[in-house]
């Protein structure tokens, strides 16, 4: 505080950061981003624990000795479904939950697809849930189990017939018992997500524009978890937990705790993102597998679609997981129906001691294995570090500039060579007026960024008269309002002399779009860190370091603009997809392209995705900004 | 002399008791259990001093009246939900929790100073935290709750002299039924009392403790008045495999009638059993009496406790189904509702109600809502509608609640259209509280309590309440009334508020002590210090440079 107080050495701190400006933006950019991984390794990060009392996982005996109605009613079920390929036996679903007595409803819902059909006409879909009343309350909490109605034509390993014969025994067996004081909702949807939003809406009585849902015939209190299963029919050999959901947003970290510990209690693998924990603790390797687990987790998270069923709860501040069932070559132990069923009687009956909603441990956190985690208090610091790179940049700018111009004159007289820009920007300053410069720029890059954000509705309307196919009219048009965006400094001074080149105070512009990037990345991190942290690694040493007029610049700048990216990581996509001959891979990075961009804007119709509108309203803007830079002319006099 | 005086006050000393069991199979497998003990004394309620020589009638009760000057009293005290949708009306409808409604005489002063006395008067008697009925949940509703009893028309046209108030929140257990069966004439030691075993009672599905006192014409004529004390409790058990038996659902038998009473008799509905039967009884019933009450026909089998267990024999109904129950589709009841909180988010919420008229006609309602003062309600956001189309209501009467204060008090009287679902919906914003105000639990959420649909209905399909003149469920068999009256509590709601994090005051302790240590004093050293401009050049007079001196040191 001392430093405020007195000017002097204010003075000598500014002078500090100005002169070694650059070393400085280069060392709080590395090693932000070194930090942030080195907190994948064991000894750098904190181990899981119970947060939440209540939950007391595992103590109760389990109950569950229904082992071969399990097995029959996965039998039965196979049976039904084989009876046709086209159509779910769903009615067979709907009798059987109605005759262990329990309320069973069908749920309609219809889905106006998006893109291409008329809007009148509609997709067909139902849902069925059953809800088991609780002895001890007055139906005023529920909690959820989910399975996606798969149809028969599916991969074996995609079906999730066991799920269902899992829900029946459980069902049954729950029934009888009297300790329940949660009611217990069991809710089967078609079409995976667009059923469960369509349920979700229906049971909040939330609006969606392209998803209608009918009224529910009946109904339980607000639901406190929900656990979602997606259990093929023959036995598995382990269970991996799937957890990132809509926007990157995450369950509260007990109920993955507590998953992972009944796991362990039945014996069972249980695995992150399909990585299996290292045995080791402090070795490469298991850094190594560390860093893998907690790299297909931002990956995920930074995608912002839910990986499963759910992904959609979280908006509700229902915490939920998908729990899937995974099938190896070399088995440790198979896992059948009454196994699982066993894991989730465990689960719910912990659920069910909650007497409070999970509040209790993180809602934000990365797991680098099932055993530890990353907490916000963590990884924010090595974040902060890199997006630090970009403020300290400013303060050479703006230190000087504006923010205590009183010392600027006193520097100009002991300017050096080093300071050679600084006075380039004195020129600048007084030959082209400010901020009147510039704000054209700031103009043309927000008509662009709410082109790119309007632009697919009007794209898929005319891909019909043109007979493309909706992904293609999205991804051309797309692309030439991008090409468009690219030219708008070559058009930007037709009427000028030398209109290749922009003439406006660039070191303003520049600490305006710093100053931009880094409050939206902040904001970012906040909600979805790896999406931040991912857009941050790319984009910060670049627009930090770019200088006016120099073609090295500009290819950089195209390097991380927003369309490269996107294809960057298509490319990483169709890599973990394990396609490794270039061609093929190239093949697959663009339909993966043209498909992410489809699913992206699909996603935000149909649930209310971020990452589309975050990439075109905030980081093309962002990024357009930063491109008038090297377009500009440093030396002008007007 | 002994005898004399005796004879004198068998004489003054007009009441007697019923007790009676209703046994109703639902159609979805449950089974339904209301005991019902009514006292009638002969005592008005005008005379305090007549509350001298009690028999049958609990003296503490009777004290309780006569020093709160009550006319009518109405407790429920009840864990559970009863499912209209699958188990029909109930004999009287209760709300999760507690709920308490009382008309007072109208020669008291001080209403609502009366009103708190007599709760925590209550809430000693009836060991339940019925004095949490502050201002803050009690409202005078002015359609929903007319007197029950005997009342003269221009008392019953104010609702200056009825409190209501509610406790979704409130928990029933054995300490609640404990005095509750203290006020039974024969306890629990004889008669029907003896099968409340606390333990196989708060197993069950649904749980409801009633207590009801209100005065009733002494005889036909009615001039004068009588005190009716009605206390019920209503079960409901999933025998689970359809079977079910006394022994099994309340673990004993029945071994005795309570001698005090002047009717004790079992009735079990066997209407599922027309035209085939699905389930036998054993023993047979004394009697079998088939009842036409409007347009609804049932069959009782009437037992008598009294023969039953004569000469020391144990009695046990016991019922056994030829087939394992078949589970369809239950024939909804002619009106139902369901309530719910809908939206996401800790800023604003809503509430919606469903109010489904499954009769071929149209009814009036009367919804009554109360909302606690902490979610606050928009008058504005208010909508009924009917199928898209919006109802207007015939009469609404709102009072807005008060932080702190008062709760929101809503009723609405309004057209429920034939065969169709009527749509109540309104907005609320959730208020943040002080820190204190929060409970222990502050996660779990808070309870806002039934909202209370009362209509009268013109069949009785489904209705079990015996008719107004008498609350002894016999009296119903010979009802010819035409229209009747139904009161339906809908589901409590929970809502969560915006809770600050209650783990967090050690890391704020810990943070506010760092951030005073280090900037309290170069802030408040930058603040207070004065600047002033010196000119070096300017030379110090000896008494500035001796200043100077000290201050450096």
């Amino acid at each position: 505080m001392g430093v405020l107080s007195d000017p002097k050495q204010r003075q000598k701190i500014i002078k500090a950061v100005t002169k070694y400006n650059k070393l400085l933006c280069v060392i709080l950019y590395l090693g932000g981003v070194f930090g942030f991984l080195a907190l994948a390794f064991e000894p750098f990060h904190a181990g899981t624990y119970f947060s939440e009392n209540a939950l007391l996982p595992g103590l109760v005996e389990n109950e569950f000795r229904l082992d071969s109605e399990a097995r029959s009613y996965n039998e039965e079920l196979h049976k039904e479904i084989k009876k046709s390929d086209k159509t779910l036996p769903k009615d067979w679903m709907f009798k059987q939950f109605q005759n262990l007595g329990l309320d069973t409803y069908y749920h309609n819902f219809s889905l106006h697809y998006p893109f291409g059909m008329p809007r009148d006409k509609a997709i067909p879909g139902q849902n069925i849930y059953s809800i088991l009343r609780a002895k001890r309350a007055s139906s005023t909490e529920a909690v959820v189990m989910s399975v996606p109605l798969r149809h028969p034509g599916v991969m074996p390993n995609e079906q999730t017939s066991g799920g269902i014969a899992v829900m029946l025994a459980l069902a049954k067996h729950f029934r009888k018992q009297t300790y329940w004081a949660k009611d217990i909702v069991f809710v089967l949807t078609e079409f995976d997500e667009i059923g469960m939003q369509a349920w979700l809406d229906g049971y909040h009585q939330t609006k969606s524009d392209y998803i209608i849902s009918e009224d529910l015939p009946g109904r339980s209190g607000p639901i406190q978890a929900a656990i979602n299963l997606e259990i093929p029919g023959e036995a598995v050999t382990s269970y991996n937990i799937k957890l990132e959901g809509l926007n990157g947003q995450l369950p509260n970290l007990d109920l993955c705790n507590l998953v992972v510990r009944l796991c362990r209690k039945e014996r069972a693998k249980v695995t992150l993102n399909k990585q299996v924990d290292s045995y080791e603790r402090e070795s490469w390797d298991s850094y190594k597998q560390s860093v893998t687990t907690m790299m297909y987790m931002m990956w995920n998270q930074a995608s912002g679609t839910p990986t499963g069923n759910h992904g959609l709860f979280h908006r509700y501040h229902i915490e939920a997981l998908t729990i899937q069932g995974t099938q190896e070559e070399k088995p440790y132990k198979t896992l059948g129906v009454e196994q699982t069923s066993r894991l989730v009687e465990g689960i719910f009956r912990s659920l069910n001691n909650l007497l409070e909603r999970f509040h209790q441990s993180f809602f934000f956190y990365i797991l680098p294995s099932t055993r530890g985690y990353i907490s916000i208090g963590l990884y924010m610091p090595p974040f902060g570090a890199m997006i630090a790179a970009c403020l300290i940049k400013i303060s050479l700018f703006q230190a000087i500039a504006l923010w205590i111009s009183r010392y600027e004159e006193e520097e100009e007289d002991k300017e050096t060579e080093d300071k050679q820009s600084d006075d380039e920007s004195q020129k600048v300053t007084d030959a082209v007026s400010g901020i009147v410069s510039i704000i054209p720029v700031i103009a043309i890059s927000m008509l662009m960024a709410s082109l790119a954000y309007t632009g697919p509705k009007l794209l898929t309307n005319v891909s019909h008269p043109f007979r493309l196919r909706p992904e293609d009219s999205l991804m051309f048009g797309l692309l030439a309002l991008f090409c468009a965006s690219v030219a708008f400094p070559k058009m930007f001074n037709k009427k000028k002399p030398d209109h290749a080149v922009l003439h406006l105070d660039w070191k303003l512009l520049k600490c305006i779009a710093l100053i931009v990037q880094s409050l939206t990345l902040f904001s970012i991190a906040l909600m979805n860190i790896s999406l931040a942290f991912f857009i941050g690694v790319a984009m910060v040493p670049v627009t930090t370091l770019i200088v006016p007029t120099t073609s090295r610049s500009l290819l950089l700048l195209l390097l991380v603009s927003p369309a490269s990216l996107v294809f960057i990581s298509s490319i990483i996509a169709a890599w973990l997809d394990q396609h490794n001959d270039i061609s093929q891979l190239l093949y697959m990075t663009w339909g993966n392209m043209k498909h992410c961009i489809f699913m992206k804007l699909l996603d935000l119709y149909l649930f209310g995705n971020w990452t589309y509108t975050v990439m075109s309203f905030v980081i093309f803007p962002c990024w357009l900004l930063f491109w008038a830079i090297p377009n500009c002319n440093t030396d002008i006099d007007v | 002399m002994i005898s004399t005086l005796l004879g004198e006050s068998v004489a003054i000393l007009v009441d007697s008791h019923v007790e009676e069991l209703l046994i109703k199979p639902l159609p979805s497998g449950h089974v339904y259990f209301h005991f019902q003990f009514t006292t009638k004394w002969d005592e008005s309620l005008d005379q305090p001093d007549s509350f001298k020589h009690y028999g049958l009638f609990p003296k503490s009760l009777g004290d309780v009246l006569t020093t709160y000057k009550v006319q009518e009293l109405h407790l429920s005290q009840t864990q559970g939900l009863w499912h209209h949708d699958k188990w029909g009306y109930p004999v009287t409808s209760a709300p999760p929790g507690a709920e308490l409604w009382v008309w007072f005489q109208p020669t008291i002063t001080n209403i609502d100073e009366t009103w708190s006395e007599l709760v925590n008067a209550l809430s000693g008697h009836f060991c339940s935290s019925l004095n949490f009925l502050d201002s803050k949940s009690t409202v005078a509703p002015r359609w929903s709750f007319r007197p029950h009893g005997v009342a003269s028309e221009g008392y019953s046209s104010f609702s200056r002299f009825i409190r209501y108030g509610a406790l979704p929140r409130e928990i029933v257990c054995t300490e609640n039924l404990t005095p509750w069966k203290k006020l039974l004439p024969c306890n629990t030691k004889v008669g029907l009392g003896s099968l409340f075993k606390a333990i196989k009672l708060y197993d069950a599905n649904y749980h409801s403790l009633g207590l009801h006192v209100r005065p009733v014409c002494r005889n036909s004529e009615c001039k004068e008045t009588s005190i009716e004390l009605s206390q019920s409790l209503s079960v409901v058990f999933d025998p689970v495999t359809s079977n079910w038996s006394l022994k099994k659902i309340f673990g004993d038998f029945l071994s005795s009638r309570c001698p005090l009473t002047t009717s004790s008799k079992i009735f079990v509905d066997i209407t599922s059993n027309l035209p085939d039967p699905i389930f036998t009884l054993s023993p047979e019933a004394d009697s079998i009496k088939t009842v036409k009450r409007g347009d609804d026909t049932r069959q009782y089998a009437v037992y008598d406790i009294g023969l039953q267990t004569a000469n020391g024999r144990v009695f046990n109904i016991a019922s056994r189904y030829d087939k394992p129950l078949e589970y369809t589709d239950i024939v909804k009841p002619p009106v139902s509702a369901q309530r719910f909180i809908t939206g996401y988010g800790l800023e604003k919420g809503g509430v919606t109600s469903l109010i489904y008229n499954n009769l071929d006609s149209n009814l009036t309602v009367i919804y009554m809502e109360t909302l606690p003062w902490f979610t606050r309600f928009f008058y504005k956001s208010l909508t009924l509608s009917n199928q898209g189309t919006l109802v207007q209501p015939y009469k609404i009467n709102y009072i807005p609640g008060k932080d702190r204060g008062r709760p929101y008090h809503l009723e609405i009287v309004f057209r429920l259209r034939a065969n169709s679902v009527t749509k109540i919906s309104y907005d609320f914003e959730r208020a943040f509280l002080k820190w204190t105000e929060y409970p222990p639990d502050a996660n779990h959420g808070f309870y806002i309590g039934s909202a209370i649909l009362s209509t009268v209905l013109p069949t009785s399909v489904n209705y079990t309440t015996p008719p107004q003149y008498s609350t002894v469920l016999e009296n119903s068999f010979k009802d010819d009334s035409e229209s009747y009256f139904l009161r339906l509590h809908t589901e409590t709601l929970l809502v969560s508020l915006p809770t600050p994090d209650f783990s967090m005051p050690y890391n704020v302790i810990c943070l506010a002590c760092t951030v005073v240590a280090i900037a309290f004093g170069s802030i408040h050293n930058l603040t207070t210090r004065r600047f002033t401009l010196l000119d070096p050049s300017k030379k110090k007079g000896i008494l500035a440079k001796i200043k100077g001196l000290f201050k450096r040191s």
